[in-house]
């Protein structure tokens, strides 16, 4: 297991996780969220007193809810695309997304 | 005649003897939003003709004798819960044009039973947050203290129904989100058990942890607009299929005496020493009225405020992907390769909360993080889950606060989000196990108001409803009303 929780937040992983997350941050903001996030980091690491040896993780539900294979009404184009920044036709309209920076 | 000060409840009876109508009510409240609402922004959209155009629909409904308990009642409704039509903003400057095409599901069942809707709420962007300052709009006023918060994130429905602009009001509470303004309001507030109230067309923040919540200003209202609007709903998988009960006629029904457990590990340094009083003397209140106490234990809940916030955001940088300029909300336009698009829109749209809980959850979801912290977050939930079980063997309800503080100021916590995370200490654990919990007044300390909540088994609305009820029967709290805006 790559277990990395005792590496500190340095300003680089910041930007990382700022990346990952497709979120642009100022460079006046790296230094504020490093500093924050290391504090919430730090905080919740506490986590680490937990007996959960026998535990199993609360996310399973259990079961699968289905509803019956029956075609129902769509939701009409013109409420889909009503709060489209840009559309043509009946299309979203997107920049480029082939050829881009990955 | 003051009808904005009345209950549903009483209003109801006024109707149906066809002394007033919606429209004396619909007209009453917003004259009152008029007057006063530029003090408390408590809304960011009022909907006045919308409003008077469903209350005139209710008195119909009345008229033709259709009318159920909520007609013709004016309701508060938080700005993350659809209403067709109109816009819906989550607080935030990324939706701040959307216009909502499909009605959630409460408001489809409100509406089909004649309520008035008078307007959006202020709220925490995207419901993250404790105080209401995380609007990207305006912060909302305490109307017992224009200078303290209402808490949050469902801040503008608490302080409409506590300052009398809405009979009552929706909210949501994925942490607290609910009970702990109620609690600084001075008015009721219920969370219900997860599943119980359908989640379709509640814009999803944490989607295991987030429920549909409930103010008032007595219990007997609660019961009446939580029969309202819970229930099964097919386009909610995570609705569950339980029986309804009528809680409003339970009420009075329940002649148990349910058990009702303290837990010792609430009664910490980090409570405020007033609240701490009040909490106990209320306690003693509900022993003299007949329900024994049982002093119990939760060993695990001091790890229910790391779990959340390691789970919670992780849950909301989920949710949250879908803001991307595509298909709805704010489009940066300014590149043109969509990483950019996607980055620099993002960047505007979320203010800096919102932005910090992303990345805390990406991180902790994040390869090589994942099992230190989502993974063990999880297990603690569990640990926590069967506390409250184990808890619930030597007693049927339990009982808390619901802040370690009165309402703070505005300023005061919001450059230190781990201390703003603090006030949640109390709350959070109910969302981690599911659990339904109701926050009631039950008094005052340096002037400010103070809340108790009482936590149930699941779907077991009807105890905490009639527990609730049974100490507003002996005690007055829940009349009191702020001086600035009563006379």
């Amino acid at each position: 297991m790559n277990d990395k929780k005792s590496e500190t937040i340095s300003e680089e992983l910041v930007l990382h996780i700022a990346h990952l997350a497709r979120l642009a941050i100022a460079p006046d903001e790296v230094r504020e969220f490093t500093h924050q996030l290391a504090g919430i980091i730090e905080y919740v690491n506490m986590l680490s007193k937990a007996e959960v040896k026998e535990a199993t993780p609360a996310y399973d539900p259990g079961q699968c809810i289905f509803r019956d294979d029956e075609i129902l009404p769509s939701m009409p184009i013109a409420e889909i695309l009503m709060n489209a920044p840009v559309v043509e036709g009946n299309f979203f309209k997107m920049p480029k997304i082939l050829g881009g920076e990955e | 005649m003051k009808l904005y000060d009345k209950t549903a409840h009483e209003l109801g009876i006024m109707l149906n003897r066809r002394e007033i109508t919606s429209q004396d009510i619909t007209q009453d409240i917003s004259a009152r939003i008029k007057q006063h609402d530029d003090k408390i922004k408590a809304y960011l959209s009022v909907m006045s003709e919308k409003s008077l155009e469903d209350a005139i629909n209710a008195d119909k409904m009345i008229c033709d004798k259709k009318g159920v308990r909520v007609t013709g009642i004016p309701i508060a409704i938080k700005d993350i819960i659809c209403v067709k039509g109109h816009k819906c903003t989550c607080g935030s400057k990324i939706l701040e044009n959307f216009i909502a095409p499909y009605d959630a599901t409460v408001i489809e069942r409100l509406k089909k039973a004649g309520s008035v809707i008078t307007g959006k709420t202020n709220l925490d962007e995207f419901a993250m947050g404790s105080s209401t300052e995380n609007s990207a709009y305006f912060t909302t006023k305490n109307p017992w203290n224009i200078e303290r918060v209402p808490g949050g994130s469902s801040g503008g429905s608490a302080a409409a129904v506590a300052a009398g602009e809405a009979i009552w009001a929706l909210g949501s509470d994925t942490g607290g989100s609910v009970r702990q303004p109620a609690a600084f309001c001075g008015i009721t507030g219920l969370k219900p058990t997860y599943g119980l109230v359908s989640r379709y067309g509640l814009v999803a923040y944490a989607s295991s942890l987030d429920q549909i919540g409930i103010f008032t200003k007595d219990v007997k209202d609660c019961a009446i607009l939580l029969g309202a609007i819970a229930g099964r709903d097919e386009r909610d998988s995570t609705s569950a299929d339980v029986h309804i009960p009528d809680y409003f006629n339970n009420l009075s029904e329940n002649k148990k005496r349910p058990r009702i457990g303290i837990v010792k590990e609430f009664f910490s340094k980090s409570l405020d020493r007033g609240i701490s009083e009040l909490i106990k003397k209320a306690a003693e209140k509900l022993e003299s009225i007949g329900f024994p106490l049982v002093e119990v234990s939760l060993p695990n809940i001091e790890y229910s405020l790391p779990a959340y916030y390691i789970i919670a955001p992780a849950e909301a940088s989920s949710n949250l992907a879908r803001y991307d300029g595509a298909r709805y909300g704010l489009r940066e336009a300014a590149s043109d390769d969509i990483i950019s698009m996607f980055k620099e829109t993002r960047k505007k749209g979320f203010a800096r909360e919102v932005k910090r809980r992303i990345m805390l959850g990406t991180y902790t979801l994040s390869s090589g993080y994942y099992d230190a912290y989502y993974l063990r977050a999880q297990k603690v939930r569990t640990l926590i889950k069967k506390d409250f079980s184990n808890c619930f063997k030597e007693c049927d309800v339990i009982m808390g606060p619901v802040t370690p503080t009165t309402a703070f100021k505005i300023g005061e916590n919001i450059d230190d989000p781990l201390k703003m995370y603090l006030s949640d200490i109390y709350t959070v654990s109910i969302n981690l196990a599911g659990l339904p919990a109701l926050a009631i007044p039950c008094g005052f300390s340096d002037g400010l108001p103070v809340g108790f909540q009482l936590i149930g088994k699941a779907f077991d609305e009807d105890a905490l409803l009639s527990i609730g009820h049974a100490f507003q029967s002996e005690t007055d709290f829940h009349l009191k009303r702020p001086p600035m805006f009563y006379d």
